[in-house]
């Protein structure tokens, strides 16, 4: 059941068109050595993520891939239809909501969420809750959804602390505060974006490619790839949000920055695969030369604008013949 | 006269293992001691070249084994003349191939 179950995750690597054979063909071999050889099946098994990969990386595109996001006002409409949608959840989640909720100046630095250390505040406890409240709070509450809101007379001590009230009967319930600093989420925004960009640097080449001068359209790549960076920004961050807002243990933060890392490298690749001049995918990828020939000749992919605008020539190696892709016009 | 690939040495030992094996993956994994993260795209990288060429194996061989029919491979012209190119660059190779022939 492992060994399938592996296969089957690595098939999912695999181009669609393929994947029948593909997993066919090592499912047959699996049965093969679970008889011959039982104690290898599971690394055997694990080579087929590396075939997968393989084999992913050296079909060629199908002509309806990449059809989403083809041009360049359908990618942005598709990721700005996204980010809206992360947007619109991450305003409905209570707990996201109060994040960036606009609140009157006269609140800020003094709200404070409280919540039950350990399960959920129903609503029969709000009443309850807010007449038993230290001191430092001000009366009124708002509650929403097992979140209450409440407002410190002062400063809070701490970004986060517990308080305990003794209930009638003896027991004694800890609730725990956090205070509301409605910069703070920008200012992680910032931080994390900061700290994806070395990593981005570390594991990818920032070239988008060599082009010849355009004059004419020189700042309208630079202008779709800024939109497209501010667009993923904002799906990774309410998205991650969005995922989070429901889990006890913190992850948001690695989350995000996680998803920077993935968002900035895809934009990075979906840059150079786009023609200069219309910004259209470039396709029907050709590979040209032989592997054993990479250090003598030519050896790469060549893709094609439909629209007639040039040529990208990518090398498969950074040594052989142009150490980045490099766009060749075809326009006189 | 075509122009033969000039293999890697272990590319040209899963080409020997494939011609002188029943051609399945996982003997050329058995004959070489590769992994099959190795032996498998070596192998793809190889058919696209067009050294091999595959086939899947007869429903009746399979369900007499009671088992799924595999894909084997096979050496092309070009792949056989790439072969005796790699064992001329690696003695070794011929060497052993000759010691499996005896």
């Amino acid at each position: 059941m492992m060994h399938a179950a592996m296969l089957r995750a690595a098939s999912w690597m695999t181009p669609c068109e393929v994947r029948a054979e593909w997993l066919a063909e090592w499912t047959a071999e699996l049965a093969f050595v679970r008889r011959e050889s039982p104690r290898r099946a599971t690394l055997f098994c694990l080579g087929a993520f590396r075939d997968a990969l393989w084999v992913r990386r050296n079909t060629p595109s199908a002509p309806a891939r990449g059809v989403l996001l083809g041009s360049p006002a359908r990618c942005l409409v598709v990721l700005g239809a996204i980010a809206a949608i992360c947007v619109c959840v991450a305003w409905r989640l209570p707990g996201t909501r109060l994040t960036f909720a606009p609140l009157a100046s006269a609140h800020t630095g003094r709200l404070v969420i409280i919540e039950r250390a350990s399960g959920k505040l129903n609503a029969g406890r709000y009443l309850w809750l807010e007449q038993h409240l230290p001191r430092e709070f001000s009366p009124g509450l708002i509650s929403d959804h097992g979140l209450v809101l409440a407002r410190y007379n002062t400063a809070p001590p701490a970004p986060q602390w517990h308080i305990s009230i003794p209930e009638e009967g003896g027991r004694i319930l800890k609730f725990r505060c956090t205070a509301l600093d409605l910069r703070q989420p920008f200012l992680v925004l910032l931080l994390l974006a900061g700290m994806a960009l070395p990593i981005v640097v570390g594991t990818t080449s920032l070239s988008l490619g060599e082009y010849p001068p355009l004059r004419s359209t020189r700042a309208r790549p630079w202008a779709f790839f800024a939109a497209k960076l501010a667009l993923i920004v904002a799906i990774v961050f309410f998205g991650i949000l969005d995922l989070g807002s429901g889990t006890t243990v913190e992850v948001r933060p690695h989350g995000i920055l996680a998803g920077f890392v993935v968002g900035f490298r895809w934009a990075l690749q979906d840059q150079r695969r786009r023609c200069p001049v219309c910004l259209r995918r470039l396709t029907n990828p050709v590979r040209f030369g032989q592997a054993a020939h990479a250090l003598l000749d030519w050896y790469g992919t060549e893709l094609i604008c439909s629209a007639g605008h040039g040529m990208m020539h990518v090398p498969e190696i950074p040594t052989s013949s142009y150490p980045v892709p490099r766009w060749v016009s075809l326009e006189g | 006269m075509t122009d033969e690939l000039k293999l890697s040495h272990t590319a040209a030992m899963v080409l020997q293992a494939i011609d002188a094996g029943d051609g399945y993956g996982f003997s050329v994994m058995e004959m070489t001691g590769l992994p099959s993260g190795t032996v498998y795209p070596a192998v793809r990288r190889m058919e696209r070249d067009g050294l091999i060429r595959s086939q899947w194996e007869r429903q009746s061989i399979a369900d007499e084994e009671q088992r799924p029919p595999r894909k084997y491979y096979r050496l092309t012209r070009s792949g056989r003349a790439t072969l005796e190119a790699s064992q001329k660059r690696y003695p070794l190779l011929a060497k052993i191939g000759a010691r499996e022939t005896v």
